[in-house]
């Protein structure tokens, strides 16, 4: 189901990069063996007991999952609710910027 | 997490109202051996009938997509038959099950864990009058339980269907409880959206309900500064003045999936994705 994720994690693992969720289910329990099963490898940040109700999500005014916002270096906000491959090429732009070439995205059809 | 991506991929879908089951409901084991019943057994099974129920819609609906029909609608982009297949789907008896809580909690008087089938009770119910008077039980009975407090989180939605005056009524009852802060902070937070959302899209508020929107306001931030609601107050404001592109973004501080401090500024000096993800 992470696929995407998966690959951009793996393709930048060498570059000043992080995938770093904010995750909002109510039983971890569940989701460490989830964790396993989809080699979801990146950190995430607990939203807290009550799920998509919780303080991280209310402050950043999240209403709809999932929502991506792209951080450049600086910690500015520079990119929203881009996916696929537009997020690839979001995450890239802000690498080349930084002075880095980031290696190239591989055919996910081979 | 499966589903509700899948429903975003195949858009416009819309959920559509639940749909009982039409099988006969599982024999309880726990009635025949007769173990001793606590409110905690009996919302423990609840909570698995609904667990099963929801895995068998899900394999109904792997089922639905692998079939010729749903992809040759989903080849045609047509998404009135995608739709009308996906709402053909049944779902769990919600309704059902929230009586049958409802029912339960009122054998177990005086037992603690009556809050939780209460609160089952008002999580589940689409029927106004389950879910009122799951909350009137919560409210007159564990006003310092966090079921309440859970079950505060999202009365702002049910305000419309509880009627105007049992809401009200409700909201009061909480207010001057011995709940703790941050539950009637949850309460005030939904009489401010309820106002908001009593009046007509694009019709300002009276003076009367202004002053009332502000007041309520107000005390959020006074009694409970750091809680859930008190950043949905903030956040009404936070996305128009902060969260545009071009702005430095909040830092993030909390734990991590396995109880580790984590914040958002470790990470500077780096592109950051943020992902809101969930797997539910």
């Amino acid at each position: 189901m992470y696929p995407h994720e998966r690959s951009l994690v793996k393709r930048l693992a060498d570059a000043p990069f992080t995938l770093l969720g904010i995750n909002s289910d109510k039983d971890l329990d569940t989701l460490h063996a989830r964790l396993v099963e989809e080699n979801i490898t990146w950190p995430s940040v607990w939203n807290g007991p009550y799920g998509t109700s919780g303080p991280i999500s209310a402050r950043w005014n999240v209403s709809g999952w999932p929502t991506i916002y792209v951080l450049d270096g600086q910690g500015v906000i520079r990119f929203k609710n881009v996916r696929g491959a537009q997020m690839d090429a979001a995450v890239d732009e802000l690498l080349r910027e930084m002075g880095i070439e980031p290696p190239p995205v591989e055919d996910e059809g081979h | 997490m499966i589903l509700s991506s899948l429903i975003i991929a195949a858009a416009p879908l819309v959920a559509p109202p639940p749909v009982p089951w039409q099988e006969p409901a599982p024999t309880s084991v726990s009635e025949a051996a007769a173990p001793a019943q606590t409110a905690a057994t009996v919302h423990a099974e609840l909570r698995a009938e609904l667990a099963e129920a929801v895995a068998r819609r899900e394999a109904a609906f792997e089922e639905l997509r692998a079939s010729d029909a749903w992809k040759a609608a989903e080849a045609a982009r047509n998404n009135d038959a995608l739709n009308e297949m996906y709402a053909a789907i049944p779902s769990p008896d919600h309704d059902g099950l929230s009586r049958r809580a409802l029912e339960a909690a009122a054998r177990f008087d005086g037992d603690p864990d009556q809050a939780l089938l209460l609160e089952f009770a008002n999580e589940w119910a689409t029927e106004p009058e389950v879910t009122a008077a799951a909350l009137e039980g919560l409210t007159e009975k564990h006003p310092a339980h966090t079921a309440l407090f859970a079950a505060t989180l999202r009365l702002g939605y049910r305000a419309r269907s509880l009627g105007d005056e049992r809401f009200a009524a409700l909201a009061e009852r909480v207010l001057q409880s011995d709940a703790p802060p941050e539950t009637k902070a949850n309460v005030l937070f939904a009489r401010m959206t309820s106002i908001a959302r009593s009046v007509r899209r694009g019709t300002p508020l009276s003076a009367e309900q202004q002053a009332a929107h502000d007041a309520d306001r107000a005390r959020i931030l006074e009694i409970a500064p750091e809680s859930i609601a008190a950043y949905r107050v903030l956040g009404e404001r936070f996305e128009a003045e902060r969260l545009q592109i071009g702005m430095v973004a909040p830092n993030i501080l909390g734990t991590d999936l396995f109880g580790e401090p984590i914040s958002l500024e470790q990470f500077r000096g780096q592109v950051v994705v943020i992902d809101f993800w969930g797997d539910w």
